[in-house]
């Protein structure tokens, strides 16, 4: 009950947070309240979210992920490359997505199996991932690759852009398998107590090799978004990713030391961010003050969490 | 300034182990004079009412028995009295003073010091370190003088009789061994009230006299020691004088020699305990249901093992600490990896490498360390519960929270968790309920053979009487049980049939009707 009552308190406060910053955009700026603008954010937050969305996941069980943004990068070079050469867009998609799981799935095979520490893993795979990125790129951006697809996540005639649906689908499934299926409840109790969990019979290393390969995936479903809007692969692009999706995590009250985090706290917590940034960017603030409030944020969204929770 | 800080520490220490020496033929003289007094003492925690209206006096030189079931608000006492929790209402006087101690650093600087009943040692360092940490020895330089560290330490770890040295590393050391680091930890400060929350709980025999002669000691020079324990016979060893808590509220304080061992368990638990055998006159059944043979470890902390488990028996599995007891049916759990050596079920040949084979063949472990091992301290007691088997609330792959609520509740009620919300954090419970809740979750998994590995440790006598007549009754149903525990009695008023273990192998077997604790220690010595 208590417990229940601190989380919804805290829902609530950033919730209310979100809110407030919205009230101040609007006053400051007449471009910021409008539904096209409102859109615009949340097609902006819709990579963001994705990459998130796994991160939560992976917060969750007590780790991290700091490769998100090397395997985004990495599944949309291959995806671009394969339609280059004439592949399918669907085909090319779903194999990303495939190489996504599969690069997430070894960062949690060396977590899980090896039993090394997830921080060092995925620092280790961010450079790797990168590299072989740059190798079989040449370092060089692939462009032009398909129009029919550049065109198709693009498709503004329809009144919801297609990146808000796909990333809303990912964390609404996220939400319920956290919330309804065993899935969801084992990863909670893997982050709060490992040993514990294992010895309700439960095989702990398999959920991490699945989370970490979830995790994965979410970054190639990002890295499908990213290719669409950009309509080119860059062997640099998703650099910093896991920056932002830690933040949008630990602003929703995930917790680093496991065991806590929602997936609703991370869609405002993404929200948050990109609000700050579409709004700062609207009164035409600089791009240096923006980077310096996103970190003043999560500096206070962690200060609430310490004393909220005391 | 470096060097003052050095002298402090070696007058302070020394003047610990002077104390300690003093010749044991002193005359022992119990004043009357109270040094600390606590009055109307409430504390809550939300809903909870943990303490309502107390009141203890310690008198200068006793040895204070605080007895109580688990969440009689003992541990809550002893955290307002050592600064660790504030009291919403009442007074502390020490020696006539009134006090308010915001930090434990300012109840230590007042001579109150507190054994925590959980290990609270950082294991990475040595023990040195431990003992010392945040009261530091100084060099010339401001550096860490270590060998000084170690060499006090050392000194106090022999006057304990510990059998270790102050250079290992803690986390080397068996739990038995760290509680003895902690007692020495707290002997290191000159105080002159000594709370001992526990400190038996993990001990062998042998270190149990050891601490006992040093309490006495302590007492013979004066000063006031604080004595929680759920073992009758301790208390009734050493104390002068107990107080009783029930449900929060003060009973009673009588002096030791004024009362027996039922009516004492009577103030605890408000009502009469029958009586304290759980044997059952049905013969055994003879199918043996599960077979271990030849079982060695790959640590080698066990060694050819076989043994046979009928259905519906109570196997006790009895011996010192580190005899391999815990390793053994781990191994067996599937939570330890083995080297070789087989295991039937039925007659059938099993191969368990994790838990959730043992747990597919029916075979379910309560583990040693219910912290550690037992229970997630920041999920719901029905969470925690529903864990060992979530397959059972699920419809077309979905979670059935109603569902959930309305069996775990049926679990944890017939266990009598208090408090009754099972929405409730686990870690938030008393010791005694945590360890039902770790209980619940293995009925859950509906085992057909239950291993328990110290089932009652640390919890209170009503509790245990509960846990074992409900062992009791769970082999009267035909399930089949491993019983460990390190307390000889337990073993002996449950077993059916005992083995005993000494240093990994299998010394000694014995009928649980007809041993005694001096036939079970033959083995457990090596036979």
């Amino acid at each position: 009950m208590k417990k229940l009552n601190v989380n919804l308190s805290r829902k609530f406060g950033i919730i209310a947070s979100l809110l407030a910053l919205m009230l101040v955009f609007t006053l400051l700026t007449n471009k910021f309240l409008s539904v096209s603008n409102f859109l615009n954010i949340l097609q902006q937050a819709a990579i963001n979210l994705c990459v998130a969305v796994g991160m939560t996941f992976v917060i969750i069980t007590g780790g991290i992920d700091l490769s998100v943004g090397s395997v985004m990068a990495l599944s949309g070079m291959i995806m671009a490359q394969m339609m280059d050469g004439g592949m399918n867009p669907l085909a090319s998609a779903i194999a990303g997505l495939a190489v996504g799981v599969l690069l997430g799935a070894l960062n949690g095979v060396m977590i899980a199996k090896m039993r090394l520490q997830p921080f060092l893993v995925t620092l280790g795979t961010m450079s790797a991932y990168r590299g072989i990125n740059l190798i079989i790129s040449n370092g060089l951006p692939v462009r032009g690759f398909s129009s029919a697809y550049v065109n198709f996540m693009n498709s503004l005639n329809s009144f919801v852009p297609l990146p808000i649906i796909l990333s809303l689908i990912l964390a609404v499934a996220a939400m319920i398998v956290l919330k309804y299926f065993k899935f969801g409840q084992y990863l909670f109790a893997l982050g709060g107590n490992e040993e514990a969990t294992r010895l309700s019979g439960i095989n702990t290393a398999k959920m991490k090799i699945m989370t970490y390969a979830f995790s994965g995936f979410c970054s190639a479903l990002a890295s499908v978004i990213f290719l669409g809007r950009l309509g080119a692969a860059d062997p640099q692009a998703g650099d910093g990713y896991e920056m932002n999706a830690i933040a949008a995590a630990a602003i929703g009250g995930a917790s680093l030391a496991g065991g806590k985090g929602s997936i609703v706290g991370t869609i405002i917590g993404c929200l948050i961010l990109q609000t700050l940034n579409n709004g700062l960017t609207l009164l035409n603030v600089q791009s240096f003050y923006q980077t310096f409030a996103i970190g003043v944020i999560v500096l206070i969204a962690t200060m609430i969490d310490r004393y909220s929770s005391k | 300034m470096a060097g003052g800080a050095d002298c402090k520490a070696v007058s302070r220490t020394g003047c610990a182990s002077g104390l300690l020496y003093k010749s044991a033929g002193e005359k022992m003289n119990l004043s009357d004079e109270n040094i600390l007094r606590m009055e109307h003492i409430s504390k809550s925690f939300g809903a909870v009412q943990a303490l309502d209206d107390v009141h203890f006096e310690l008198r200068k030189g006793e040895i204070h028995a605080l007895v109580g079931e688990n969440g009689a608000g003992k541990s809550t006492f002893l955290n307002i009295m050592s600064g660790n929790y504030r009291q919403d209402s009442g007074a502390i006087y020490l020696n006539g003073e009134v006090m308010q101690f915001k930090t434990p650093l300012a109840a230590k600087e007042k001579g109150i010091v507190k054994v925590h009943q959980e290990l609270q040692l950082i294991p990475e360092i040595t023990v040195a370190q431990n003992m010392f940490l945040g009261n530091e020895i100084k060099g010339r330089f401001g550096t860490i003088n270590f060998k000084e560290m170690e060499k006090k330490s050392n000194e106090m770890l022999k006057m304990l009789h510990a059998g270790f040295d102050s250079n290992v590393i803690t986390k080397t050391l068996s739990t038995a061994q760290q509680q003895m680091v902690e007692i020495a930890k707290a002997l290191l400060n000159d105080f002159s009230v000594l709370a001992l929350d526990e400190p038996t709980a993990s001990l062998t025999n042998k270190e149990i006299d050891e601490l006992f002669k040093i309490v006495k000691q302590l007492q013979r020079q004066g000063k006031s020691i604080i004595y929680i324990s759920h073992r009758m016979d301790e208390i009734f060893e050493i104390c002068d004088r107990v107080t009783v808590f029930r449900d929060g509220k003060y009973i009673d304080t009588v002096n030791v020699s004024e009362v027996d061992r039922p009516a004492l368990v009577k103030m605890m638990v408000g009502r009469d305990i029958g009586n304290e055998n759980y044997h059952t006159d049905k013969p055994a059944d003879k199918d043996v249901i599960l077979e271990v043979r030849n079982l060695t470890g790959s640590n080698h902390r066990f060694e050819n093992i076989s043994f046979g488990l009928k259905k519906g028996e109570i196997l006790g599995l009895a011996g010192l600490v580190g005899a391999g007891r815990t390793e053994l049916v781990r191994a067996v759990f599937g939570a330890d990896a083995v080297k070789s050596g087989e295991i039937f079920l039925r007659g059938k040949k099993i191969t368990i490498t994790c838990p959730r084979d043992a747990m597919d063949n029916g075979i379910m472990l309560i583990p040693e360390d219910r912290k550690l091992q037992g229970f997630v301290a920041g999920l719901t007691n029905t969470a925690n519960v529903a864990l060992s088997n979530l397959d059972k609330y699920r419809k077309n792959g979905i979670l059935d929270f109603s569902c959930m609520d309305r069996l775990v509740k049926d679990i944890t009620d017939r266990l009598n968790v208090q408090p009754k919300d099972n929405r409730l954090r686990t870690g938030q419970l008393s010791g005694g309920n945590q360890q039902k809740i770790v209980v619940a979750k293995a009925l859950n998994a509906e085992p057909e053979i239950l291993i328990l590995d110290e089932p009652t440790r640390g919890i209170d006598v009503n509790a245990k009487h509960e846990i074992y007549e409900l062992i009791r009754r769970l082999a009267d149903s035909g399930k089949s049980i491993i019983l460990i525990s390190s307390e000889l009695p337990e073993v002996l008023k449950l077993s059916d049939r005992i083995l005993v273990m000494y240093e990994g192998k299998m010394t000694g077997e014995l009928d649980g009707r007809e041993a005694t604790e001096n036939d079970v220690m033959q083995y457990a010595v090596g036979g």
